[in-house]
Formats: C-alpha cells, structure tokens, sequence
C-alpha cells in the first residue's frame, strides 16, 4: 500500500509540474488555460487519492466544488480571449502579422478614459491635475485643462500661467513603459506560436 | 473480497495517475494548442475517472460513492463545454497551426477570419 501510495504520489506530482511547466511557458492565454484545467484535474485526483489511502471522505465535497470552478474559469476566460478578438479586429486575416495591429489596438484603447485621444501632454492634464495642490486649479487653468478643448490647444499657451503642466508629462511618460513590454511579449509569443 | 478490491482501487489509481504523467509529457511536446487539448482530456476525463473509481473502491460506502458520481458528472458535463470554448477561441485567433490538419472544415466558412 505505501509503494502504491509513493507511486501515485510521484506521478501525480510529475504531471502537475510538467502542466506548471506549460502555464509559465505557454505562448498564448489559451494555452496556459488548457494546462491549467489539467493541473486542476490533477489537482482533484491527488485529493481522491488522498481520501482513497486514507479512507477519509472529509475531502470529498471539496472535490464537487473544485470541478464546477475549474469550469468556470475556463470559460470565462476563453470569452474573455475571443471578445477581445473580436472587438480588435473583426476583418484581417489571420495570417498577416494579426495579433500585433490587435493587441496594439488593444493598449490604444485602454487609456482612452483619462483622455489621452491625443499625444498632446496636455491632455492628460486632468489626470495630473485630480493629484495637484488646489493652487493650480483656478478657473482659468481648469478651463485649459479640459479634455475637449486641451486638444486643440497648442502646447505653448498653457505653459507659462501654469504650475500644473510639468507634472502631467511625468504622469504620461509613467503610465506607458509598462505598456510596451506587454505588447512585446505578446507580439513574440503570437510569433512563437506561428 | 477486500483484497480484491483493494487491488482493483491501487490498480485504478496507478493508472489515472499514469494518465496524468502522460498528459503532463504531452503539454510539454505537442507542437500547438489543439493538440495540447487532445492530451488535456486524458486526464480530465479518463483519468479522473479512472482514480475516482478507485476511491470508490476504497471508501464503499453510499454517501461517498454518491458524492464521486457528483463529481464525475460535473466533469463529464464541463470538460467539453470548456474544450469547446477554447477550441473556437484558439482557432479565430489563429493559434490552430493548419498545415498540422488533416482536414480544416472551417477553411471556409466565417469562422475563418
């Protein structure tokens, strides 16, 4: 019994790391889903394993549970892959280079709420200005910090009367390094699947 | 009588656990994402089936062997709705490498973006 044990101990472990394995590697999101409903699988037979060597049904209901998780995880977040799919870029082929224009589509999109339509610094102004001291939200700067009109404003006309505008261009250049090494290792990954 | 089962139950168990190693081995080796979810399912499917028989087999009593039959209908039920997700998602997003297929029904049709 202790030699079946150790036995199916050590295979169970091998597979579940081998799936750990692919979750860390996986070149894309779906890959990682499919190693992570085997390791989930592997997951529930270590527990009914357990309870057999035992002979302990305490585990058991939390076998019912991790089965009906398992599958909620990984539909939401094949959904969750193909809307985004979906909403990048629903006409291109799927052979010319596709995932870079999409995920590129994608990381265009996500600033969209604090305003940054534009590469204009000064749009980013009321994101900046939510954090600076009350000094520099008089109504004249204010007026120049709205999202429609800094647009098209040039970048000159705000620059002396202000105190504000020195600290939206760090806030700019912060928010978008972490951006460009995500659509980078997407891009290689897409590529290594190809 | 015990003994028997007892050794169907390590028999059953060595095997689903065997199903396991060979679906982990496959993960790492397959080439693409269909045909790393051919390999997820034989652990998923058989192979837990295969080790909740041998709980079964352990345990022998109504209550429990209830909650094992629970337990292999909700993964009977949820693997292929899963699969089927992943499957449609992996292949719009042009993860299914086609000149690994044999025959590519969807080549013309809409699914093919």
């Amino acid at each position: 019994m202790t030699v079946v044990a150790v036995v199916v101990t050590t295979l169970l472990a091998a597979g579940a790391v081998l799936a750990l394995i692919r979750i860390v590697r996986g070149p894309s999101i779906l890959d990682r889903i499919v190693a992570t409903d085997v390791l989930l699988a592997v997951i529930v037979m270590a527990i009914a394993a357990e309870a057999a060597f035992s002979r302990d049904a305490t585990a058991l209901p939390v076998l019912a549970v991790l089965s009906i998780l398992g599958f909620t995880g990984a539909v939401s977040v094949a959904r969750f892959a193909i809307r985004r799919q979906a909403t990048a870029d629903p006409s291109s082929g799927r052979d010319a280079g596709r995932p870079s224009p999409q995920y590129q589509a994608d990381s265009v999109d996500l600033p969209d709420p604090i305003g940054s339509t534009s590469l204009d610094p000064h749009s980013r102004g009321p994101l900046g200005a939510t954090s600076l001291d009350p000094d520099s939200l008089d109504p004249l700067d204010a007026t120049s910090l709205d999202p429609l009109d800094a647009t098209s404003l040039d970048p000159d006309s705000l620059g002396p009367q202000s105190i504000g505008p020195p600290e939206p261009p760090d806030r700019g250049d912060s928010l978008s390094p972490p951006e460009s090494p995500g659509r980078g290792r997407l891009d290689r990954s897409a590529e290594e699947v190809r | 009588m015990s003994g028997v089962l007892d050794v169907l139950a390590w028999v059953c168990l060595v095997v689903g656990a065997l199903l396991s190693l060979s679906a982990g081995v496959a993960l790492m080796r397959f080439p693409d994402l269909l045909s790393r979810m051919h390999a997820a399912t034989k652990p998923q499917v058989l192979g837990l089936l295969l080790v909740l028989i041998g709980c079964a087999l352990r345990l022998r009593e109504a209550v429990d062997i209830t909650t094992l039959l629970l337990v292999a209908v909700f993964q009977m039920a949820t693997a292929p709705v899963a699969a089927h997700m992943i499957g449609r998602a992996g292949y719009r997003a042009g993860q299914a490498r086609t000149d690994l297929l044999v025959v590519d029904e969807l080549a013309g049709t809409d699914d093919k973006r």
